[in-house]
């Protein structure tokens, strides 16, 4: 081969992903020019050094663990559930007092706040009797 | 005990198996988001990002691959398309000029560290899929297939990112030395 393959055909060759034929045919070329045996060389270089980067440590006590921050999560969901199905109970239950005389003038944001607001009231009320007894 | 052994007993429930898992490929994981992202900061919010998705994804494993693979390629394809507001990106430029070396001598750079440090330098001027397809290939060691999969690009596409990432950093490495 007299003329230099084309670069990509000679990096296919320092992988090895060129056909037995053509791997053989570059190597006929590399013995006797001296460019592209310095190009090949290079490259080698190059993937050498990437090869022999060392891995960068992660900072230590900075990385929590996945699975700590996602137990976190399910605590503070539960939480929220608990929570709520309290003061859903508390507002079924009868501590929320709404205003049937005033049916019509009721909207879903007028119900929802006032039972949020009455539930509230009735976990407070809740929390104070327990610290007495307590 | 095996990755796929500790991925099982995740599965099933044992909350110490992923602790294992992570405590194993935390600094793998890390590092590479490092040598893509070029900002330690970064690589961190990066790591956590990723071993989270792993957590929540783990049940669409296939066991018959390495886990250490599919960890990496979860990470490296984070890092295809981790993105900054402008402003962050600014700080990080201005941070990345004010920390850049002046050139190295050449007997600096026969030291070991100032050649990584250049390599790392010189890996951060290469466009983004090029350097994931350079480190997964050469520093991960990791099949074409698994490359192309998470850069989702033909192999072929992906030997030419590799012949221009190699052929640029060597080209770059011999301008540096004069």
């Amino acid at each position: 081969m007299r003329t230099c393959p084309h670069e990509e055909v000679l990096h296919a060759y320092t992988e090895g992903w060129l056909d037995a034929r053509s791997q053989q045919a570059i190597e006929a070329h590399l013995a006797e020019c001296h460019q592209c045996q310095r190009r090949v060389a290079g490259w080698q270089a190059v993937s050498e050094a990437l090869r022999a980067l060392p891995v960068v440590p992660a900072p230590a006590g900075t990385l929590r663990s996945a699975q700590a921050s996602h137990r976190e999560w399910r605590v503070v969901l539960t939480l929220s559930a608990c929570l709520a199905g309290v003061a859903l109970w508390l507002w079924l239950a009868g501590f929320y007092q709404p205003d049937f005389n005033r049916v019509a003038e009721w909207t879903p944001y007028s119900v929802l706040s006032e039972g949020a607001r009455q539930a509230v009231d009735a976990l407070l009320l809740l929390w104070h009797m327990l610290r007495e007894a307590l | 005990m095996s990755d796929a052994q500790l991925v099982q007993r995740c599965l099933q429930g044992d909350t110490t198996a992923f602790d294992t898992l992570v405590e194993r490929y935390r600094d793998r994981v890390f590092s590479l988001a490092f040598r893509v992202l070029g900002d330690p900061t970064w690589a961190e919010d990066l790591t956590q990002e990723a071993f989270l998705r792993a957590y929540t994804r783990l049940a669409l494993y296939d066991a018959t691959k390495p886990f250490s693979t599919w960890l990496l390629c979860l990470t490296a394809r984070l890092c295809l398309n981790a993105r900054r507001d402008r402003q962050q990106e600014q700080a990080q430029l201005e941070r990345a000029s004010k920390a850049m070396p002046t050139p190295p001598t050449v007997e600096e750079y026969l030291y070991e560290r100032e050649r990584q440090r250049t390599l790392q330098r010189l890996l951060m001027r290469l466009p983004r899929t090029q350097r994931i397809a350079l480190l997964l290939y050469y520093h991960e060691q990791l099949p074409l297939s698994a490359i192309a999969e998470t850069l989702h690009a033909p192999e072929g596409t992906v030997k030419t990112w590799l012949y221009r990432g190699r052929e640029s950093l060597r080209r770059w490495i011999e301008e540096e030395l004069g």
